[in-house]
């Protein structure tokens, strides 16, 4: 049982790489409109090209996608994507952006999104590690899980690749491990603070 | 001492003003293509578009920025230690003093330089591409 302390979970902040565009409309697309959380998305990209990441990812959510601007208001409904060349921070009230040091030799990276969301919103925090290569999410998982958050992986044999939700299930007690879209259907529920029933996942060996 | 040499032609290499981002040695540029795009290359084949060349030197640039705000912190770390230090290990006042205001001045060398990072925007190469002027 996840969440049987009923704890409004409205911070959901999702890492994914290489596979990961995918999964991450498919999740937007199953969301509610008046979705009760904040969603931060880091996806692994280049710094160097403006896409259209935000509409890409949005095209069939109902939800409202934007690359925010330093300093915006954190607002539930609204999911903010890390533009190039940014760490995307969650603070208290608002959305940092911050041309620091790379991390796991990518910017923007998503350890500094869930690190900064454990900090400022501790236990109503869901972080989620969806396809991807790579150890960037593990240091942020271990930050959320250590302030009573949630942490869920997109199952191995649901990702296209599955390294980045392994090292997670490898290094970290996650919540919970899977699909797409059982995911979506998780984060319904976690948002306005019900319960789940999921076992926990097995570690890989 | 230019950048990109005057005449540059189709299909014949001439030597650039500048170093190749990999390995450092001599960068050549050439066009080709309907566009006249230019293609950069060196001894050793290290070979770049416009795109992918502008890329590599901002790596190169903030590499060095990094590399050089780390020289700043170590000597300035290193200062305030020899600060502390000092005091019970017979160096003089003026030694200490000397130490503590150099630490202070590389000190904020360094924030200086990761203010720069930080408002380093490097352009959006979506349109810095072969061919992006043909089809707009």
């Amino acid at each position: 049982m996840i969440n049987d302390d009923r704890v409004a979970r409205d911070v959901i902040v999702i890492g994914a790489s290489a596979g990961g565009v995918e999964p991450l409309m498919t999740l937007l697309a199953r969301l509610p409109r008046d979705f009760p959380a904040a969603i931060g998305i880091v996806l692994h990209r280049s710094p160097f090209y403006e896409t259209q990441l935000p509409w890409v990812l949005g095209r069939h959510s109902p939800l409202t996608v934007v690359e925010p601007a330093d300093g915006v208001a954190l607002e539930r409904g609204v999911v903010y994507v890390a533009p190039r060349d940014q760490h995307m921070l969650f603070e208290a009230a608002v959305v940092r952006l911050d041309r620091g040091p790379k991390q796991h030799r990518t910017r923007p990276a998503i350890d500094p999104l869930f690190v900064s969301a454990a900090a400022a919103h501790g236990p109503r925090v869901v972080g989620v590690l969806l396809s991807g290569f790579g150890g960037d999410g593990v240091s942020g998982f271990l930050s959320i899980r250590a302030v009573g958050g949630i942490t869920i992986v997109q199952a191995p044999d649901d990702a296209q690749f599955p390294t980045m939700p392994l090292r997670a299930l490898k290094e970290d007690h996650v919540s919970a491990a899977l699909s797409v879209e059982e995911i979506a259907a998780a984060l319904s529920v976690l948002a306005p603070g019900g319960a789940l029933e999921v076992g926990a996942p097995r570690t890989p060996a | 001492m230019y950048a990109l040499p005057p005449g540059i032609a189709a299909d014949r290499l001439e030597v650039t003003g500048i170093s190749c981002p990999d390995c450092r040695g001599v960068l050549a540029v050439k066009s080709e293509g309907r566009d006249d795009s230019l293609v950069f290359e060196c001894r050793v084949q290290h070979t770049y578009d416009l795109a992918e060349l502008l890329a590599a030197k901002e790596e190169r640039l903030e590499d060095n920025f990094w590399a050089t705000i780390t020289a700043l912190s170590e000597l300035s770390r290193l200062l305030a230690e020899l600060v502390e230090r000092g005091r019970d290990h017979g160096e003089t006042a003026e030694a200490v003093q000397a130490y503590r205001e150099r630490a202070h001045q590389v000190g904020e060398q360094a924030q200086a330089l990761r203010d720069i990072v930080g408002g380093n925007r490097p352009v959006d190469l979506t349109r810095t591409q072969p061919g992006s002027s043909a089809i707009g």
